[in-house]
């Protein structure tokens, strides 16, 4: 019936539109009728790209948009109407006046075998934005997102103590007024937030924000900007009454002395009370940057200092980060970055006591023709918790390749490799992801478009899982607006340590698409 | 032992601050919104670039129709094309106009300050990822026109993932957000774009991840310390989760599994804990959730035990006196 209802809707817009002669502007769309076919064996819980597959005749897509008037745009998208994985965007806008949006979506995740076991989310979402004058703005927004269905235990066999079902909803809503006069701006904004879960009232939660910010540029020197944020909240437990406030100030000043050099001075305050911890937690943070910008590129360096300070422990952290790119015109870019950060427990009072982590990463990328992109790139992180004897390394290596030329098609490649250490007292845990991407898009073929690609993921030494995703799809056009659209996928997932953890899915989608176009003259 | 007094009720300073500034900027005087130099003109633009028009024709950067009797105040070429009538009235390649898009990221935001200073503007000349690293608006919007939302070049995630390729691979992995799926999209938790805080992460100081995961926020009567930064600045969250993808179930860092758990022991190493004789054998392989259920944060236990237990007096009474 809602399917029906929606149809109808759309049916009659296109109608109005097309058959009226009397209206200025135009219309164009694309209705998509098809089907989707799955044949799957496995546990379809392992990969979450079917989660949201279901089979059986579709009304893939209703894709309406224009111009009235002509200065009232609108834009309708419905996808999948009559499945469970419908979804829809209505938007409506005057330029520079006014702009409606609203939004639907339906998805579920699956937890067994059988696809028995499952929990549905749907978000609905709606807004509003009006340009009152041209130094005014006013916007508003309601969300509401619920999910309801089966909750599973983890790890997979235990008794979960949380419940086997989820029948829980989030509503939050923001109200924004924003002014601007020549380099002056500023808002003030609230947001509200509501959590009800059905099957336990304990859950229940609520809260409330109401936030201001200012940008203006220095009274006695117009190249110094200032630029203030300040929030405060409530959150709270309704049921037991509990509740923590939360106060936030920052501060940016921005002197911009030549258009090379710019130097930054932020600062954040912060005050978190904890009712249910009796505890005022005090975070202040401190940051001084400079960035030198040259034809060719920039160099930045920067300092930051914060403590914290939660009435039982006391710790401060240092940071740093300095970073250069170079490039020169389209042929060659590369860019250098390095940020390291320490903190130290005061008192020695925390878990986890001292902190060490850092970050470097480079990227280098080449165009030695206009229509050939290659590029390499590197990061490596690095956290140490020397107290409790725990060390992580993360690195990433990859290179990637893309080849375009306009009425040929394209060809794009990348491969990755990730490496993943922990060392703890306990244990060691060590993975190796071998990630390949392919892409061919073929726009040679009169009447005819081709795409494929391939994604292929090995997560090795102490997990051992393989992981594959193709796809090879084409657009045939027949006549005038119709085209002929097939799709195929396969997925494969295969865990060679736990048992009864593999997959294999063959998705086939067909679409029979109707393009349309008019315009129309005001009589 | 958490030290106990009073919480003072306090007025929110911040706010007050804020209030009182932004009425000072309606006082202040204001600059006139004018082209850099140039006198305000289109018409003699779409002389020789015609079919400019009729690209931002369905865009808030419109010019006015020869009908209109807004001229005044809608936009006009010069407003973003700084440069002077030699460009047209001389030798145009001599006295080019200036091209936002190819700016550097610093300039291009001042001129399009001059219209758009909403808190996404204000942002790039805080501490924003992208301004730092010199890439501009039209790096992201396609400023005369584009069928996808705020002009963007292309819709989220293609838009992110053509700068941020090695973020694409983690979400193939097995468990992760429904990125891909157009499900979630990547500024719904980086936030960044309207916010300054460091990683990003973080609405007004309130954790991002809350947006959608509320049954998770605080506060509880007996919080884990691990969440309890109220946002992920200090990992918080990302302690045990990784959002983009994980191999493992519940997007989990580090396995949850048997015999030694090191999701939970990379922080926690408690005596008795791994060979527990009065437990026996039963104690082999047992989750640490089979008793520290709700690890999010509970109103029963501040070791985070299930209400199960003290029903069978396991502590509270029993052998586990707390």
């Amino acid at each position: 019936m809602r399917t029906g209802s929606l149809a109808a809707l759309v049916v009659t817009l296109v109608g109005t539109f097309a058959v009226s002669a009397s209206w200025a502007g135009m219309l164009e769309g694309t209705v998509r009728l098809g089907g989707i076919f799955v044949d799957e064996e496995g546990a379809p819980s392992t990969v979450q790209e079917t989660y949201n597959l279901y089979d059986g005749f579709s009304v893939s897509q209703i894709h309406l948009g224009g111009l009235v008037d002509p200065r009232n745009y609108f834009l309708i998208d419905l996808r999948d109407l009559n499945l469970d994985s419908r979804q829809g965007e209505l938007v409506y806008r005057r330029p520079g006046v006014l702009k409606l949006t609203a939004g639907y979506d339906r998805h579920r995740q699956v937890f067994s075998p059988d696809r028995g076991v499952d929990a549905r989310r749907e978000d609905w979402k709606a807004g509003a934005e009006v340009t009152a004058a041209r130094w005014l703005n006013l916007s508003g927004s309601f969300n509401q997102l619920g999910r309801v269905g089966d909750r599973l235990a983890y790890p997979a066999g235990s008794v979960s103590l949380l419940g086997s079902e989820y029948d829980n909803s989030l509503k939050t809503g923001e109200v924004t007024a924003e002014v601007r006069r020549g380099r002056h701006g500023g808002a003030i904004s609230y947001r509200t937030s509501l959590y009800t879960d059905e099957l336990n009232a304990t859950s229940d939660r609520t809260g409330q924000v109401v936030s201001a910010r200012l940008y203006t540029p220095c009274k006695f020197y117009d190249k110094w900007t200032h630029l203030l944020r300040g929030a405060y909240g409530v959150h709270k437990a309704t049921d037991g009454g509990l509740d923590y406030k939360l106060a936030d100030f920052q501060y940016t000043g921005v002197i911009q002395t030549t258009p090379a050099l710019q130097l930054k001075y932020g600062f954040n305050g912060r005050r978190v009370d904890d009712e249910s911890t009796r505890l005022k937690t005090d975070r202040f943070c401190n940051d001084l940057d400079a960035t030198y910008t040259y034809p060719n590129g920039h160099v930045s360096a920067g300092y930051g200092y914060e403590t914290n300070d939660d009435d039982r422990s006391l710790t401060s952290a240092q940071s740093w980060r300095t970073g250069t790119s170079y490039h020169r015109g389209k042929i060659l870019s590369a860019k250098v970055d390095y940020a390291g950060r320490v903190k130290k427990d005061q008192e020695e009072l925390t878990l986890l006591k001292d902190v060490e982590a850092s970050r470097v990463s480079a990227r280098l990328q080449v165009r030695p023709v206009a229509d050939l992109v290659l590029g390499a790139g590197y990061v490596k992180r690095t956290r140490d918790l020397p107290d409790i004897g725990v060390q992580t390394d993360g690195d990433i290596v990859n290179a990637f390749g893309r080849w375009s030329r306009s009425g040929w098609g394209a060809l794009s490649g990348d491969y990755s490799v990730t490496t993943d250490s922990y060392t703890g007292r306990a244990g060691d845990f060590d993975t190796r992801t071998l990630l390949a991407t392919g892409r061919a898009d073929v726009e040679r073929i009169r009447n005819l478009r081709l795409s494929g690609g391939v994604t292929w993921l090995d997560i090795g030494r102490d997990l051992d899982i393989e992981k594959s995703l193709v796809f090879v799809e084409g657009a045939y056009s027949l006549f005038a607006g119709y085209r002929l659209e097939a799709k195929y996928n396969a997925y494969n997932y295969d865990d060679y340590i736990l048992l009864n953890r593999y997959y294999t899915a063959n998705v086939v989608q067909i679409n029979v698409a109707y393009d349309f176009h008019t315009k129309g003259e005001t009589k | 032992m958490p030290v106990s007094h009073e919480i003072p009720r306090r007025s929110p300073p911040p706010l007050l601050t804020a209030c009182v500034l932004v009425v000072a900027v309606l006082a202040a005087p204001g600059r006139a919104f004018s082209a850099q130099g140039a006198p305000r003109t289109s018409e003699v633009c779409l002389d020789c670039h015609d079919g400019q028009a009729s690209s931002l024709a369905a865009t808030a950067h419109r010019l006015p129709d020869a009908a209109s009797d807004d001229a005044a105040a809608r936009m006009a070429c010069t407003d973003c094309h700084a440069g002077d009538r030699r460009h047209w009235e001389d030798d145009p390649k001599a006295n080019p106009m200036i091209n936002p898009s190819r700016a550097g990221a610093a300039d291009e935001a001042r001129i399009c300050s001059g219209c758009h200073q909403n808190a996404h503007q204000q942002n790039m000349l805080e501490r924003n990822a992208h301004s730092a690293s010199d890439v501009n608006c039209s790096a992201c919007h396609s400023v005369h026109g584009s069928k996808h939302p705020a002009l963007l070049r292309e819709a989220e995630p293609r838009l992110c993932f053509g700068c941020h390729g090695n973020i694409e691979g983690q979400f193939a992995r097995p468990y992760r957000h429904p990125v891909n799926d157009g499900i979630v999209k990547c500024s719904e938790c980086h936030t960044g774009l309207a916010e300054t805080r460091r990683g990003a992460l973080s609405l007004d100081g309130t954790n991002v991840c809350m947006k959608c995961h509320a049954e998770f926020q605080g506060p509880f009567r007996y919080e884990h310390p691990a969440t309890l930064d109220y946002s992920t600045e200090g990992t918080g969250c990302l302690s045990c989760h990784d959002p983009h993808g994980s191999a493992l179930p519940r997007m989990l860092r580090l396995p949850f599994e048997g015999p030694n758990f090191p999701l939970c022991t990379q922080c926690h190493s408690v005596p008795r804990h791994e060979s527990n004789t009065m437990h026996g054998t039963r104690w082999s392989g047992m989750p640490c959730n089979a008793c520290h259920t709700d690890i999010h944060g509970s109103n029963v236990s501040h070791f985070f035990l299930s209400e199960s237990l003290e029903s069978r007096s396991c502590f509270n009474a029993g052998c586990h006196k707390f």
